[in-house]
This record gives structure tokens, C-alpha cells and sequence, in this order.
């Protein structure tokens, strides 16, 4: 019987070391792997792994996604039915248009506006694909099929035509990471331009005055603007409303240059959300809804200045407060990402 | 086929699965996390020790291909491993309903613990809607696949036996 107790007491000790030993060896990769000496090299090894299994990750999306698509689709039934509907008359008339794959034509423009980027004309670029969507659930991130080996390094901000999408934070051989502007650890600084203390609402930077593409695309619902300006003195009168624009609706704007003020705020992702939150901004300025904002151009900025970012969604100042709240939707729709730009532009050191 | 090469080549699918597919099928961009179902359907079958060792080596592989720290998976897999191991042996864990529950509920303990301790390391935020979102995704979706990956690990025929036995 004592026999028999000593030896489960025996199990139990080995039980309880062996379990310890695993969680201390665990916490030891952690704070290695945190802050420790090791974090590069892990980091290094993470890229490798990576680059290893996208091929094989990309083979079981190609032939899982029709699969996929399906099952998302049974899911909306009756959405998808009351489309259907509309969808089978229509398919007569366009039937005799489509002689070429959709897929490929949306995929053809989405990579040609790529290539003609209205904010980075002199910049050279990278086309990427997103192999992955969502990589991790404690952080919005996306991953690239391009990597070291393309010119992708860590720290180039990553775009489409639509605007800024976040900045690559690891890169491997043949992919990179990029963690989203929505990510609740990405800080942004931004710019807010006025005329005569109204916002500006244009989709390019006041101090370019070419003709630019309206910042909108796939379907996603964004303000367009438009304006008039006379003379130096006159304030600019803008209207504006949330309207779905097509990916070839181009609109000639010139921006004002007239009294233009800009003021530099804060933008950061919001935990939960797929919009920003605006802060630091100066309690003398009034931002409005539908504003346009654009990362800023300040010495050491972490990207490129005049990248649109996204328009004010929502002004809310409760009483008593100097500074409201201010939602900032995103240009950028991150849940059907196919294409992206990475511009080889580095932060200043 | 001995256990543990069916477990690997097991393994090896599943982080295939979750790397590859399991992006799709998002809940406001949070997705189940079938590794940690792996860890507890093979730790229930195998121990608290046998299960955390395993938890540990899975976390330190599937650490590769997440964008947490380091290591954060294998504390996650060691723990989850353990305490499934360790509540193997209780006798409600028979009713296979009760048993795809306690998974469910148990992943979605470990994505909250990895919550934590991320806060606790300054890399995330708040416990908020997304805490939330990733709590009711790994629930229900653990709770739902528990069985398919218990027949999968072995343990489902095993158990169905023993409750035929019981009732022979």
C-alpha cells in the first residue's frame, strides 16, 4: 500500500517537473524571442519557414477557393437569391459582352492602376499579391508573395490605388508581412489641409495641382467632392456626399492653393474595428465629415508623404471636451485585398 | 501506422489547413484556431504529460507561421495540453457532447490567456470586441469540429468502444 502511495507520489512529482520544465522553457523562448538576442535570428527563421510553406499554401488555396466560395455563398442564401433574380436578366445582355474572363480583366486593371499610382509617380515600385489575408488573430496583418529578392525590405509602406494600406514589418526571401493601418499598434501621422479654416476635401494633397483619379474603387462607398475656388479670399464651398464609384470614374480636380493651412494629427487603429481613430488634433481646427486626410509630410515620417489614408467618418464632441472624437474610415477596403503596390521607400534613419 | 507518426502526419495537415484555409472562413477578420483543437483532442488522449510536450513542440512549429512573439504558442499548447490531459479521465467527459464543449470552452480560454499575456508584454490591446469576436469563433467552431478531430486523433473509436463495452 506504501508502495503503491510512493510511487504515485513519484508520478505525480515527475508530472508536475516536466509540465514546469515545458512552461519555463517556453517563457525562455518568449523573453529570447521579445527583446533577447535571439529575436532576429528568430525572425529570420520565421521568414525562412514562410517562404518554405507559401507554395504549398498557395496550391491549397487555388484548390480550395472555389470550394470556399460556395460555402460562403450558401451561407447569404437568400441575399444571393433576390441577386439572382436580377442577375438572370441581365445575363442575356452581357453574355454577348463577355467573351474574355472577368477574373482576369479585374485582375488585369487592378495591376495596370497599380502600375500608375496618382501619388507615386517618381517612386519605384513592387507589385504583390496577397497570399494571405488575416494572419494571426492578435494582430491585423497581411502576407505578400514578395519578399527580400523582389526589393521588399522591412519598413516600406505598402498602397493601391485607393490609398495607404500599412508598411511591411518582416520580410523573408519570397514574402513579406504587412502590418495594416488598422492595427491598433500602428500610429500614422497625417495631414489635414483647410482654406480660410474650412476642410478641404480633395483626393490629392493642396500643394499638387495636377489632375487626379477620385480615390475610390471595387465598389466601396467613399465621399466624392467637388469644389470651386476663386480668389485668394473666397472660401472654398465643398459639397459632400457618400456615393459608389467605379474603378474607371476619374475625376479632374485641382486643388486650392489659396490660404491653405494644414495641421498634422494622429492617426491610429482602433482594436475591434476596421476604421482609426484621429487624435492630437489642435482644438482650433474643425474638421469635417467627409474630409480627406493624407499622411503628412514631416521629416521622419514612417511613410511617404501625401498617400491618401482615408476621409472623416465621424465627428463627436461631447460637452466639456476640448478635443472630440474622430473616426477615420479607410480608403482601403482590407477584406478583399488581391493586389497591392509595396513602394521602396524607406523612413529617414 | 504507430500513434506518433499518425499524429505528425496529422499535425502537419492541420497547420497546412489553418495556414491555407482557414483565413476564408473569418468572423470580422478573426478565425478558429484548429491547432489548439489538435493539442486537446490529442492530449485527451495521451495525458497531461505526453499532451503538453506535444502542445509545446506544435506551438514551437506553428510558432514559425504566426505573427505573435515567439513561444506565446507553445505556453498557449503546453497549458492547453495539460489541463485537457489532466481532465481526461473525469467520468462526465463519456457523453462525447459534454466532451466537445469543454474543448470548445477550452480553446477559447487559451485565446483569451494569449490575450492577456499580450497585453501583459505591451503587444496588444485592450479585452474588447475583438476578445469577444475570438472567444464566440473558437467556441462554437472547437465545439462544432471537436469530433471529427477526435476520430481523426483516434481517441472517438476508442471511446466509442469503451461505451459499447459498457454497455455490452
Amino acid at each position: 500500500m506504501a508502495r503503491r502511495r510512493r510511487r504515485k507520489n513519484r508520478s505525480r512529482s515527475k508530472t508536475q517537473s516536466t509540465i514546469i520544465f515545458l512552461i519555463l522553457l517556453s517563457l525562455t523562448i518568449v523573453s529570447f524571442a521579445y527583446r533577447g538576442p535571439l529575436s532576429v535570428k528568430i525572425s529570420h527563421a520565421q521568414n525562412y519557414a514562410r517562404d518554405v510553406v507559401s507554395p504549398i499554401q498557395r496550391g491549397v488555396q487555388s484548390m480550395v477557393n472555389p470550394i470556399s466560395n460556395s460555402i460562403i455563398g450558401a451561407s447569404n442564401y437568400n441575399e444571393i437569391a433576390s441577386q439572382n433574380k436580377a442577375l438572370q436578366r441581365q445575363v442575356k445582355v452581357l453574355q454577348k459582352q463577355l467573351k474574355s474572363n472577368i477574373d482576369a480583366q479585374t485582375r488585369l486593371s487592378e495591376i495596370t492602376a497599380l502600375e500608375n499610382l496618382p501619388y507615386a509617380q517618381s517612386m519605384p515600385i513592387v507589385v504583390a499579391q496577397v497570399i494571405n489575408n488575416s494572419l494571426s488573430n492578435y494582430s491585423q496583418t497581411i502576407e505578400l508573395d514578395k519578399g527580400t529578392t523582389s526589393g521588399v525590405g522591412v519598413g516600406m509602406s505598402v498602397v493601391t490605388p485607393q490609398g495607404l494600406v500599412g508598411r511591411v514589418i518582416s520580410a523573408g526571401g519570397s514574402t513579406c508581412v504587412v502590418l495594416l493601418i488598422t492595427d491598433p499598434s500602428n500610429t500614422i501621422s497625417v495631414t489635414l489641409y483647410f482654406n480660410n479654416g474650412q476642410p478641404i476635401n480633395s483626393s490629392t494633397p493642396p500643394s499638387s495641382t495636377a489632375p487626379t483619379t477620385t480615390a475610390a474603387s471595387n465598389g466601396t462607398t467613399q465621399p466624392t467632392t467637388t469644389q470651386s475656388t476663386a480668389t485668394s479670399q473666397s472660401t472654398a464651398t465643398q459639397t459632400s456626399q457618400p456615393a459608389s464609384s467605379s474603378p474607371s470614374s476619374t475625376t479632374a480636380q485641382t486643388a486650392p492653393k489659396n490660404n491653405v493651412t494644414q495641421i498634422f494629427a494622429l492617426a491610429n487603429g482602433q482594436s475591434g474595428s476596421n476604421h482609426l481613430s484621429l487624435s492630437f488634433v489642435p482644438p482650433t481646427a474643425s474638421p469635417g465629415n467627409g474630409q480627406f486626410i493624407f499622411t503628412a509630410s514631416l521629416n521622419g515620417g514612417d511613410y511617404p508623404p501625401g498617400i491618401p489614408v482615408g476621409f472623416i467618418s465621424d465627428v463627436t464632441i461631447k460637452p466639456g471636451n476640448l478635443q472630440g472624437s474622430i473616426d477615420v474610415a479607410p480608403f482601403v477596403s482590407f477584406t478583399n485585398l488581391n493586389y497591392v503596390d509595396v513602394l521602396q521607400w524607406l523612413p529617414a534613419p | 501506422m504507430p500513434y506518433s507518426i499518425k499524429i505528425a502526419a496529422l499535425m502537419v495537415i492541420v497547420l497546412i489547413v489553418q495556414l491555407s484555409v482557414m483565413d476564408v472562413y473569418n468572423y470580422n477578420l478573426v478565425h478558429d484556431n484548429l491547432v489548439a483543437l489538435l493539442v486537446v483532442a490529442v492530449a485527451f488522449k495521451v495525458g497531461p504529460v505526453r499532451g503538453a510536450t506535444f502542445g509545446f513542440v506544435v506551438g514551437l512549429i506553428y510558432g514559425l507561421f504566426s505573427t505573435t512573439i515567439y513561444g506565446t504558442s507553445s505556453l498557449e499548447f503546453v497549458l492547453l495540453g495539460f489541463v485537457a490531459g489532466r481532465s481526461s479521465n473525469l467520468n462526465i467527459f463519456d457523453n462525447l457532447l459534454v466532451k466537445s464543449v469543454f474543448a470548445g470552452i477550452l480553446t477559447s480560454i487559451a485565446a483569451v490567456f494569449v490575450v492577456i499575456f499580450l497585453k501583459l508584454l505591451d503587444q496588444a490591446t485592450d479585452i474588447d470586441s475583438a476578445t469577444v469576436n475570438l472567444v464566440l469563433v473558437n467556441f462554437v467552431a472547437n465545439t462544432l469540429l471537436y469530433l471529427p478531430m477526435e476520430k481523426l486523433t483516434g481517441g472517438f473509436v476508442a471511446s466509442s468502444n469503451d461505451a459499447m463495452q459498457s454497455v455490452l
